[in-house]
């Protein structure tokens, strides 16, 4: 059979086709505010298909742009030095706290609380290589314990856990986030970090969240 | 004045697409719901068609007119078909493809006409936007949502029944 005769079956068959269809009042339709909507976006994209597709093609160009910066973020410890040194991740319970800047530098500044709450005594200052210790201990035998750790590549610390209850707090232009502690027998903690984000602070110890505050208030460089 | 803001809209400013979707849309659902006996689903196959004629705008020359009301109507039921193809892989649904789609007797005297009024639906889609729309099997497959070489293979499977139908009628 030629496509010339197909061609012409064609035409006949869609003549009878045409006078089979109803009338306009037969199919009369209300269409739903849906349908109304989609098609109006529809026209809309037949009507300025140069702006659509320069909207697509920037749509396009910002997302490829947000994947590559985070496949950045995420791969290499050099671009996210860039932007953070110490940063924290939510670890099912536990909140850690890791370092992925360059070392920072060799004789940093140093820290001490200038005043501690009635009753503690210092017991003990470690020096360390990723930061020092301030030990303070109460008649009861009970520690407060200041630290405060350097950006040492590859540092890492874990706080909280399903015994403590965790919130961060604002003091002045500090975030910190507590953790108190759900039984009495252990100690609370909060922990933040410095302006540039290269030192992370810690004090833990048997208070109420509102002296914890007071204290990270009372954080000065010697 | 707002009458006759109406009238500029109505006849020079509209797009050919606008008038095809304002004379036709009605129509195409109608069609689609003849199928799918669903409105939800018929209206989302409207819009499917129209998308797939956005896509294929510049191959109408005149908006209204019986050659683009047969092609709109082809194109509705070629998505509202391909729907219901899709539900006769779920067991609720009973699918029958040679009794599917718009029900035309033709009675005049072309027998191959005769003989492609009783194709399954889909091959006589297939070879209406071949033969009368002029369409390439690259774009039959995106109107039938098929891949083109399934598109190629229905057309050849469409000619081969045709013929088949005209031997048995004694046309050939």
């Amino acid at each position: 059979m030629t496509d010339e005769k197909i061609r012409e079956a064609a035409e006949k068959y869609e003549q009878a086709q045409l006078a089979a269809l109803p009338t306009p009042p037969e199919c009369d339709h209300i269409f739903t505010p849906r349908f109304e909507r989609k098609m109006r976006h529809l026209l809309w994209q037949t009507n300025h298909p140069t702006l659509h597709l320069t909207m697509k093609r920037v749509a396009c160009a910002a997302i490829v742009f947000i994947l590559a910066c985070g496949l950045l973020f995420t791969f290499s410890s050099d671009v996210r030095a860039a932007v953070m040194k110490w940063f924290k991740i939510k670890n099912d319970d536990y909140m850690h706290y890791s370092y992925v800047g360059d070392d920072e530098e060799t004789s940093p500044a140093k820290y001490y609380l200038s005043q501690i709450p009635d009753g503690y005594t210092l017991v003990e200052n470690l020096s360390r290589s990723i930061g020092d210790v301030s030990i303070y201990a109460d008649e009861n035998g009970r520690y407060l314990i200041f630290y405060y750790y350097y950006g040492l590549r590859g540092t890492e610390i874990n706080s909280g856990g399903g015994e403590y209850e965790s919130h961060t707090v604002q003091i002045e232009n500090i975030t910190a986030d507590v953790y108190l502690a759900c039984d009495s027998a252990n100690s609370s903690a909060i922990v933040w970090f410095n302006e540039d984000n290269t030192i992370l602070f810690q004090i833990s110890g048997y208070l109420d969240e509102e002296t914890l505050i007071d204290l990270v208030k009372k954080v000065s460089e010697k | 004045m707002l009458i006759y803001l109406q009238a500029i809209e109505s006849d020079a400013d509209r797009t050919k697409f606008e008038q095809i979707y304002s004379a036709y849309r009605s129509l195409m659902f109608y069609v689609a719901n003849g199928i799918l006996h669903n409105e939800y689903d018929s209206e989302d196959m409207v819009h499917s068609a129209f998308v797939s004629i956005a896509e294929n705008i510049e191959k109408i020359d005149t908006p209204i007119c019986p050659k683009t009301k047969a092609y709109v109507v082809t194109v509705v039921e070629c998505k509202a078909i391909d729907l219901y193809r899709h539900r006769k892989r779920h067991p609720e649904v009973n699918y029958d493809e040679n009794s599917v789609g718009l029900c035309v007797e033709y009675t005049g005297t072309n027998m191959i006409a005769c003989c492609l009024s009783r194709l399954p639906t889909r091959y006589k889609n297939a070879l209406l936007l071949k033969y009368r729309h002029g369409y390439s099997s690259k774009e039959i497959a995106k109107i039938m949502n098929v891949s083109e070489s399934a598109a190629a293979k229905l057309i050849q499977r469409a000619k081969t029944k045709l013929d088949a139908l005209c031997r048995e009628e004694g046309i050939l």
